[in-house]
């Protein structure tokens, strides 16, 4: 029996890399109270905040609140970061523990049940700007249970660590790891007829891949 | 840790977490891309399909902020003007302004400073005193210059105006 997920509390700044050092500056800016670099802050980094919260909720109205909410502590009390940290990465992390906190409220046992009801604003919004095969993927994901999805989510999309995906899941990593190995085979599964059609696609450029293949 | 635990142990990360090394538990990183070079062959088709696997999860579009979401959370912090309050003890610090003619130590509304300095020139018998508050500027002007003798006192005055800067 999973248990329900818990709540985020702390945030570990995510290691930087060099072109953060702006990010840091104008933080140091928004702390003295400088509205103009809080405003450059928040037209940088909204999309990235935006998008975490909406992959966890699917529902664009929370994904909004719970950027206004990273944003308004951003303004309220400014992280500490240390030099080498990565302000976009700090907040998008933030985003996601806050989704997560937001989906717990909401449904304080989730497990590996059926998906709640994808936002019809959002559903409508992707049929819109993504091309059939990027919406197949979509939908497929969408139609993950819960806990998997949201390992996928953590994991892959945002790229959080083993442990930390896992400590927000309430599972330990093997469990993690379990979770994720279900969601692919799942999504394999479901997409199983239009495997070929999608390898195709993401040859020919897709939507978020480089269009060919990586090797290790 | 023998071969056919690295292996299965590869397989594993390979299913969970796909195939760029990047996406990997950091602390088993380095191992696995050693054991994944020095088996090519046996682990290609486990490579392949995780790689297709990322591939797919790749499609999936970034999703478009909302119309007007920054400027919503921008003015949720903008801050809406003050009313302005004269500090006419700075002003009067900026402005050397002679101390005997007009002491107010502490701010005071517009009001009742346009009604002491007019009290001040017409009890000294001055003339050309006058405190005029111009509206919509936040800028008092309290005009005279020159001297006056009062009995075998000399009095010096100046012009001085609060403009909007001395409001806080």
């Amino acid at each position: 029996m999973e248990q329900p997920l818990k709540s985020a509390a702390a945030v570990t700044p995510a290691a930087a890399s060099v072109g953060q050092v702006s990010h840091l500056t104008l933080l140091q800016q928004v702390r003295a109270g400088d509205q103009q670099a809080f405003g450059v802050l928040v037209s940088e980094l909204f999309p990235t905040v935006y998008r975490a919260a909406l992959r966890v909720l699917r529902h664009e109205q929370e994904a909004e609140d719970v950027a206004q909410d990273v944003f308004m502590k951003i303004w309220g009390d400014p992280p500490e970061l240390r030099a080498e940290a990565n302000l976009k990465a700090w907040s998008a992390r933030v985003a996601t523990n806050g989704a997560i906190d937001r989906l717990r409220k909401k449904k304080p046992d989730i497990s590996d049940d059926l998906p709640d009801q994808v936002d019809p604003a959002v559903a409508a919004d992707e049929a819109m700007q993504a091309d059939e095969a990027a919406d197949a993927v979509q939908q497929a994901i969408d139609g993950l249970p819960e806990r998997q999805r949201l390992a996928l989510v953590l994991t892959y999309y945002e790229g959080l660590p083993n442990k930390e995906a896992a400590d927000l899941l309430e599972v330990s990593v093997d469990a993690l790891e379990s979770l994720l190995a279900r969601a692919r085979r799942a999504l394999k599964a479901a997409l199983s007829e239009q495997w070929q059609g999608l390898l195709e696609d993401f040859a020919q450029g897709g939507q978020n891949g480089e269009g060919s293949w990586k090797t290790i | 840790m023998t071969k056919a635990t690295e292996l299965d142990r590869l397989k594993d990360v390979l299913d969970a977490y796909g195939a760029k090394p990047d996406n990997w538990p950091q602390d088993e990183r380095e191992q696995l891309q050693a054991i994944a070079s020095a088996h090519g062959a046996e682990v290609a088709a486990w490579l392949e399909e995780a790689r297709q696997m990322d591939a797919v999860l790749n499609l999936v579009p970034d999703a478009q902020v909302p119309d007007g979401a920054v400027e919503r959370m921008l003015a949720k912090v903008a801050v809406p003007p003050r009313a302005p309050v004269v500090d006419f003890q700075a002003a009067r610090a900026r402005r050397s302004m002679p101390r005997r003619w007009i002491d107010l130590r502490q701010a005071v509304p517009v009001g009742i400073a346009m009604a002491a300095s007019l009290m001040v020139g017409v009890l000294a018998g001055l003339s050309d005193l006058t405190a005029t508050y111009i509206p919509n500027t936040g800028t008092i002007s309290l005009a005279s210059v020159g001297q006056e003798t009062i009995g075998d006192t000399l009095i010096g005055f100046e012009t001085f105006t609060l403009a909007e800067g001395d409001l806080k």
